[in-house]
């Protein structure tokens, strides 16, 4: 049981860090032209898609588990 | 090339797929079974962001900028993890307000204000109007593509297909959207239908991504070498050309992807549970990343591929399998391409029909058009009208916009203008949800200035360059005036047009937002709406029943209102489930409560929008509720009154303490005056005794001058006794009165209380004697400093020890005079064997001239001054003087003085 919002505050976390890594200093030091590459792909779109991927990756563990736990973040009162 | 009957047939069979689907979604939704309950629906519709933009234009614009396309799909990445802070809350309020539109929740936030609808949907239309046209561009030249037809522009009118494609997609929106008024506004089968296109623009897209990388080169690590390879695309890997507005672009999509009508209908207003927005957080990101995987693989193939031009890389992902010859692989991304542009067309049609029907037709209808709408019995059909013909006009405006402009430009170049306006709702909307200080006057100025510099900056400039206008306004500024050049304004210069205009566009909105909100003075209903939806999740904060209160109104009269609106069934439906809620007797339900027109109001908000819904059940009502700022005024005045009267309990309570205090006090000062009154005439009535006798005498000695001389010398002494007593008397009033004062001199020292009683003793031992009185002093050997006055304490002990003298009235008798060690104290007793006193008698004794009145019959032989002046001297060193006596036995008066501090350290 983990306290309430924390998983909102994770992803708040989460997007801050996304627009640190998305950043164009960031992203200028994977910035090597087409001649380096990782499995045949410039590391600069490896990296790129590999944050988005992963910024991906962890939101939906950090949400399916919370649900798991049977905890439901938004419940909205009718009327 | 495939024949215009393939393609047609093609189209027609999935665009009629589509149909079924939503008439299917449609039909279950009525059946209480619902396609939406899955999650994975909700987030797959959101998809509808992914528009012929995504399907063609990213390939251009990869092709000429490399990873220059990717912030448009980071930014929504990034505003999804936010989603339970800002789209979460968007919901909640959304769903409570039953808001149907972007216009209806700044119209509703901002006091549900009329003018404010209005605007945000002229905005919403003619920003996102370029937005609508590049999907006819798209659906046009990829016809063309895929039938082989030259690219040329068409002679007339009839010929053009674009013109065809723009009025197909109406009648298709017409029957998506508009076959009947709902009242939450909400389409099932639209979003199924939109689910199942965002499925089909994926598997097109990805396929020929496969076919790209795997069909024509040897996989991605093939295509990047070849690219690396060739000098001109080898900077298409790197961020050189992207660099330019990653940030500013980033930005945008973040704000966009919920603020774009059609986003805006498909997070917020179509959402059926708040939950799935859960999942979205992470699928809809994850939507994106996907279909942007082969982006940069086709768009480097492509231009790998025809190396020697003439192809537009909008198109890459349809000419690259025609020209390998795979037709049907060609066929598959038409449609695909087609679901992308039918999708986003229906969706963003049906939200901007509703805006425009909801809150700028039908308030004016309402305004000036009563009596004809009055007339009428059914609304639904008016209502559905007017989106229809909405639909259409709005069909041939994309068209038009497209001929007339939209040709020369890249799809993401037009796309990017509509991006700017729908960024204009950012700040109303942010703000209004976080900041309660936002007004409706700040609104209207922020996005009335953001949209004419939106429309400034970007649109104005683009009319230019289609010679719609001189382009000497944009070369040399209008007027010639350098500064005011529309791309760039006051000398920044900037290669981005879009930046350029979002900086100055934004600088323009949130600073008139901001201050002329700062300085507004909003009106009642504004501040409720604002405390309603920044304080959504605080449930009891706010009263929710703003709006007609001590409303008397038939149940009746709002079921024929609603009914007008929304139809028959739907209003029984609505109002037997209210009914159930609130425990309420359908049989005898004659006046509405207020929480039943609130009700109303908000059914009809659903269906008409919240503004024009206000109108409706004002008419209703009218004349017989207060109106909110009577109500306001009331609430006000009666706090006012509270505060009021509290403030004056307080002060009648002080006022009775301070009237309880004076009694006290006045009481203290009349017992004073009546004092002083006794002891003036006590004063008086001792000075006449002396001076009665002295006066007897002197007249005898004067009527009688013959007087023996012993009788003359007799008489004489009596008189000098009296003056003596006299003197006496004067000398202890004067001293009384100076001790009560205050004004005695003290001289308090280090004094040895053995040494005062023996002095005392000593100074009446001879008259003691004379009367036979013997003095026991009985004295301890230790010392007894104590802290006082000598000369006082001489005079308190001659006191005591004169009035026990006199007790015995010269008859003799015995006085024991004692020391004793108290702790602190030293205590002092004189004690008689006199008639002793009664118990009453005990303190009265200390009071002024007591003994005189007691002894009142006989012949005075004091002043009663001695005992009072007493207990003065004691009561100011510190001590305590009292008498203990049982009547017929004597008395023995008590007197304690402090030890000096030197005796009590030893």
């Amino acid at each position: 049981m983990q306290r309430p919002g924390l998983t909102r505050e994770r992803l708040t976390g989460l997007c801050l860090f996304g627009v640190l890594l998305f950043s164009p200093s960031l992203i200028a030091i994977f910035d090597r032209g087409g001649e380096t590459t990782l499995f045949g792909v410039p590391v600069l779109f490896v990296y790129v898609f590999g944050v988005w991927a992963g910024l991906v990756l962890v939101s939906a563990i950090l949400i399916i588990r919370r649900q798991k736990e049977g905890l439901e973040p938004l419940v909205l009162e009718d009327d | 090339m495939l024949s215009n009957t393939a393609i047609f047939i093609a189209s027609a069979i999935y665009l009629g797929l589509l149909f079924a689907i939503a008439y299917w979604g449609d039909r279950r939704a009525e059946q209480g079974r619902s396609l939406l309950k899955h999650p994975a629906i909700y987030s797959l519709s959101i998809a509808v962001y992914c528009t012929t933009w995504t399907f063609y234009g990213s390939v251009g614009r990869a092709a000429s900028t490399g990873l220059g396309f990717l912030p448009i799909y980071l930014g929504p990445t990034l505003t999804f993890l936010l989603g339970w802070f800002v789209i979460g809350k968007i919901v909640r309020i959304s769903r409570k307000h039953r808001i149907t539109s972007i216009a209806d929740f700044v119209s509703s936030r901002y006091g549900k204000s009329h003018v404010l609808g209005g605007l945000v949907s002229i905005i919403a239309v003619v920003g996102i109007m370029p937005y609508i046209s590049i999907q006819l561009k798209a659906v046009w030249t990829s016809y063309n593509v895929i039938s082989g037809a030259s690219q040329i522009h068409p002679q007339t009118l009839s010929d053009d297909k674009a013109l065809y494609v723009a009025l197909l997609m109406a009648a298709f929106t017409i029957l998506f959207g508009t076959r009947h008024i709902d009242a939450t506004e909400q389409h099932e089968g639209m979003v199924t239908a939109i689910a199942f296109e965002s499925v089909i623009k994926l598997l097109a897209f990805l396929s020929v991504g496969v076919f790209v990388c795997y069909g024509m080169f040897d996989g991605l690590g093939d295509i990047y070498a070849r690219a690396a390879a060739n000098k001109d695309l080898s900077v298409l890997l790197t961020m050189e050309n992207a660099e330019g507005n990653w940030l500013s672009l980033g930005i945008l999509a973040m704000v966009v992807t919920i603020f774009l009508p059609r986003q805006f209908q498909v997070i917020v207003v179509e959402n059926t549970d708040e939950r799935h927005l859960n999942h979205a957080i992470w699928m809809f990101p994850l939507y994106l990343l996907v279909i942007n995987l082969f982006v940069l693989p086709i768009a480097l193939g492509g231009l790998l591929y025809f190396s020697e031009g003439g192809v537009d890389a909008d198109i890459f992902v349809l000419a690259l399998p025609l020209a390998e010859g795979h037709p049907w692989l060609a066929l598959f991304v038409f449609i695909g391409g087609l679901s992308a542009a039918t999708g986003m067309v229906i969706v963003a049609a049906i939200a901007l029909s509703t805006m425009i029907c909801n809150d700028l037709v039908m308030p004016i209808l309402l305004r000036y058009f009563k009596k004809q709408l009055a007339a009428r019995r059914d609304m639904s059909m008016l209502l559905l009208t007017i989106r229809r013909v909405v639909i259409i006009v709005i069909m041939v405006l994309a068209y038009l916009y497209f001929r007339l402009i939209g040709e020369s430009y890249a799809l993401v170049t037009i796309g990017l203008v509509s991006f700017a306006a729908a960024a204009q709702f950012a700040p109303v909307i942010l703000g209004g949800i976080y900041w309660k200080g936002g007004t409706q006057r700040g609104a209207i100025a922020g996005l009335l200035s953001g949209f004419i510099v939106w429309g400034y900056t970007l649109v104005l400039p683009s009319f230019a360059l289609s010679d719609w206008l001189p382009i000497s306004f944009v070369n040399q500024g209008p007027l010639g005036i350098e500064m005011l050049k529309p791309y760039a304004l006051f000398g920044l210069t900037q290669n981005d047009h879009i930046s350029h205009s979002l900086f100055w566009s934004m600088i323009a909105n949130i600073g008139m937002y901001i201050l002329v909100s700062l300085f507004d003075n909003p009106s009642a209903i504004e501040r409720i709406q604002a405390t309603l939806f920044v304080e959504v999740d605080r449930h009891a904060a706010v009263n929710q029943s703003v709006g007609f209160w001590g409303a008397q109104v038939p149940v009746k009269d709002l079921r024929n209102l609603s009914a007008r609106y929304i139809g028959r069934e739907a209003t029984i439906k609505a109002f037997h489930e209210h009914a159930l809620r609130r425990d309420i007797d359908e049989v005898h339900w004659d006046q509405a409560e207020p929480v039943t027109v609130r009700f109303c109001e908000r059914l009809l908000a659903g269906a008409i929008g919240s503004a024009s819904a206000r109108v409706l059940v004002a008419s209703v009502v009218k004349g017989k509720g207060a109106s909110l700022d009577e109500m306001l005024e009331v609430l006000d005045e009666a706090s006012h009154v509270i505060e009021y009267s509290h403030q004056l309990e307080q002060k009648s309570n002080a006022l009775v303490e301070a009237t309880s205090e004076l009694k006290e006090a006045n009481e203290q000062l009349r017992a004073l005056d009546r004092l002083k009154d006794e002891f003036l005439a006590h004063v008086a009535h001792e000075l006449r005794t002396p001076l009665t006798s002295i006066r007897g005498f002197t007249e005898i000695l004067h009527d009688n001058p013959d007087l023996g001389f012993d009788q003359r010398q007799k008489f004489l002494g009596v008189m000098v006794e009296e003056s003596q007593r006299l003197t006496r008397l004067i000398n202890q009033v004067l001293d009384l009165a100076r001790i009560e004062s205050g004004r005695e001199t003290w001289v308090i020292n280090e004094v040895e209380m053995r040494d005062v009683i023996i002095h005392g003793v000593e100074t009446l031992h001879k008259e003691c004697e004379k009367d036979g009185i013997s003095l026991n002093v009985d004295l301890p050997k230790y010392m007894s400093l104590v802290l006082g006055d000598k000369d006082k304490l001489t005079q308190v002990m001659i006191n005591l020890i004169s009035n026990a003298q006199k007790i015995y009235k010269g008859k003799g008798g015995t006085v024991n005079i004692g020391l004793s060690d108290q702790g602190d104290y030293v205590c002092v007793s004189v004690q008689d064997f006199g008639p002793g006193l009664h118990e009453d008698e005990l303190e009265m004794v200390f009071e002024k001239f007591y003994q005189a009145k007691q002894v009142g019959t006989g012949n005075p032989t004091g002043s009663g001054l001695g005992l009072a002046i007493c207990q003065r001297i004691i009561d100011h060193l510190g001590g305590k003087i009292w008498v203990e006596s049982t009547y017929g036995e004597g008395a023995t008066f008590y007197f304690t003085v402090p030890f000096s501090a030197r005796a009590l350290k030893t």
